[in-house]
């Protein structure tokens, strides 16, 4: 790969690492939102801390993690309890930030990670996993963010599930609910970086990645994204960024696949 | 002489422990990831032919998974069930999907407290999660799950979770002594609640140690021996699933049910091979080999096995 050429996931990857503040008490599961953890622990944000809702608390893992029930998170870990500490530690309003994805998101950032089509929950076309944390850190967590990649199918214009509360149906909703958590500030796709309107909570677009068009947005979408009239291009990763990536983070290709895509 | 009290023992064979499951039953299981399922006691609760479960699964996807695979569940309460780094519980998903199974979906937290709310004999439990979402509105039982309440001290409106306790709780901890006092290395998952949440307990260990060795730990003891009616000696009871601090996972043993699970013939295949054709955990034990079984044992500093990924 000639230098300057990144990969959508690797896109993807620094700009969810970017919305992580230094001294944060992250929830970020595995996958891409763990690289993105790993390399902003490695850049601008030293001091965020790794939880998770097994009750692993500020896990230092030297290698990247396969799995949540990985070992390498236990064994660096300053606390290992179990799901109900760890999710009342989230409960209680100790956590600042998450990172969820699921298998649709609609304009309010609500997610769907339980199950899609057919005639509904009990007769579903596929069953997902269902909740586990999400619904807790999207519900107790001070803010989240949505990672997901952006097709026609997941962006759609309303959930077949919800199991995880964005702003549920628009502004008031949430506090309605009695949820303390502020709810979603972002959503990172392959295509660009989008927010969500401080008045009417609907998904606008914050910036779109490089090579990426307003139409390649609207064809992957199944609602209106409101589109600013400044629309600029996500930064791109840097140099150094790349070199922690593909070189210490993800050396093996774990979750980051070589080669641009 | 040990100067602590043995008791009577209540140490029983596999076969023994599993036979005292009701046909019916709702059950519970330790358990998340690929760690800490007592897979040996599922496996033998298989041979014995009995079904009609219903489950309330936070986190074990393993037992969860291979019970539906094999006919024998009628209904999920659950939270998660999913193979992380693998994908979908097909055989569970393909359950759901054909209607032969019923559900009712959970957050962690939410099914967690129903289960702690039944172990302390609490007719509710107050939380803030779940609320707003079709956790709250799809509620397909049998039994309600969330409720709103006005609080007895403020103004304000709360939800909340009914108890749920299952007739039967088996856990899968790395010692215990003969009267159940059982110590998980690493993350407990939820174990604590539904120890408590159970009407029986049943324990089985990878080691059963003396008294003195449960006292000398006794900060590390998560299921009281009080509570537990059953013990079991089994060592590798978590396999091909890994252990805390003794195995690792067997990823590829793993990945063979998973491929398995594609097609329901395949599954019937998996099953009858590793499970229904093996007369009991020792002889599954001998068929993995103990070459492979020593493979698995971890490092003690970085807990994983060699030649499984970078440390």
């Amino acid at each position: 790969m000639v230098s300057g050429e990144f990969t959508r996931d690797e896109m993807m990857t620094v700009a969810t690492g970017r919305f992580i503040h230094d001294g944060w008490k992250a929830f970020i599961g595995t996958g891409l939102p763990m690289v993105a953890a790993y390399l902003a622990k490695a850049t601008h944000a030293p001091n965020m801390t790794l939880m998770f809702e097994s009750g692993v608390l500020a896990a230092e893992p030297r290698t990247i993690a396969r799995a949540v029930g990985d070992p390498r998170l236990q064994s660096t870990a300053r606390r290992v309890s179990g799901m109900l500490d760890g999710l009342l530690l989230l409960h209680g309003g100790n956590v600042d930030f998450g990172v969820l994805g699921g298998a649709q998101v609609d304009r309010f950032g609500n997610i769907n990670s339980t199950a899609v089509g057919g005639e509904g929950y009990s007769r579903p076309a596929t069953r997902l996993g269902g909740s586990g944390g999400a619904n807790d850190i999207a519900s107790a967590a001070k803010e989240f963010l949505i990672v997901v990649r952006h097709t026609r199918r997941t962006f759609v214009e309303r959930v077949d599930h919800l199991t995880t509360p964005g702003y549920l149906t628009g502004p008031g909703a949430r506090e309605a609910a009695g949820l303390h958590g502020r709810g979603p500030i972002g959503v990172v796709t392959d295509l660009g970086v989008f927010g969500f309107d401080a008045t009417t909570k609907r998904m606008n677009a914050t910036s779109l990645h490089e090579g990426i068009t307003w139409a390649d947005v609207e064809a992957a979408t199944g609602f209106d994204i409101d589109r600013p009239d400044d629309l600029p291009t996500t930064p791109p990763p840097s140099e150094h960024e790349l070199h922690l990536l593909r070189t210490v983070i993800d050396p093996n290709g774990v979750y980051l696949k070589g080669g641009p895509q | 002489m040990s100067p602590y009290s043995t008791g009577t023992s209540k140490i029983v064979s596999m076969a023994d422990a599993a036979a005292t499951v009701p046909e019916g039953a709702s059950l519970s299981f330790g358990g998340f990831g690929h760690f800490g399922h007592p897979l040996s006691f599922v496996r033998e609760l298989l041979r014995q032919g009995k079904g009609g479960f219903t489950l309330h699964a936070v986190a074990e996807c393993w037992p969860a998974e291979l019970l539906t695979a094999a006919g024998r569940v009628n209904h999920i309460n659950l939270s998660n069930l999913m193979f992380e780094g693998l994908g979908r519980v097909r055989a569970i998903c393909r359950a759901v999907e054909n209607g032969w199974i019923t559900t009712d979906d959970h957050s962690h937290l939410g099914l967690s407290l129903r289960l702690l709310a039944a172990g302390w004999d609490m007719p509710f439990m107050p939380i803030r999660t779940m609320a707003g979402s079709d956790l709250e509105h799809i509620q397909t039982g049998p039994a309600p799950k969330f409720r709103r309440i006005a609080s007895p001290f403020s103004d304000e409106q709360v939800g909340v979770l009914s108890p749920l306790s299952p007739d039967v709780a088996v856990v899968h901890v790395s010692e215990s002594d003969n009267q159940g006092n059982g110590i998980i290395r690493g993350q407990i998952s939820v174990v604590d609640a539904q120890v408590r949440a159970a009407k029986r307990v049943i324990v089985t260990a990878e080691r059963i140690v003396e008294p003195e060795e449960i006292v000398r730990n006794n900060q590390l003891v998560t299921v009281p021996g009080i509570l537990v009616d059953q013990v079991v000696h089994s060592p590798y009871g978590a396999y091909p699933g890994g252990m805390y601090g003794l195995y690792d996972e067997d990823m590829e043993l793993m990945d063979h049910y998973y491929e398995a699970s594609r097609s329901e013939e395949a599954v019937a295949a998996y099953l009858a091979e590793w499970i229904f054709g093996l007369a009991d955990h020792a002889e599954y034990l001998d068929r993995i080999g103990s070459q492979r079984l020593l493979e698995a044992v971890v490092d003690p500093v970085h807990m994983l096995a060699r030649g499984r990924g970078e440390w």
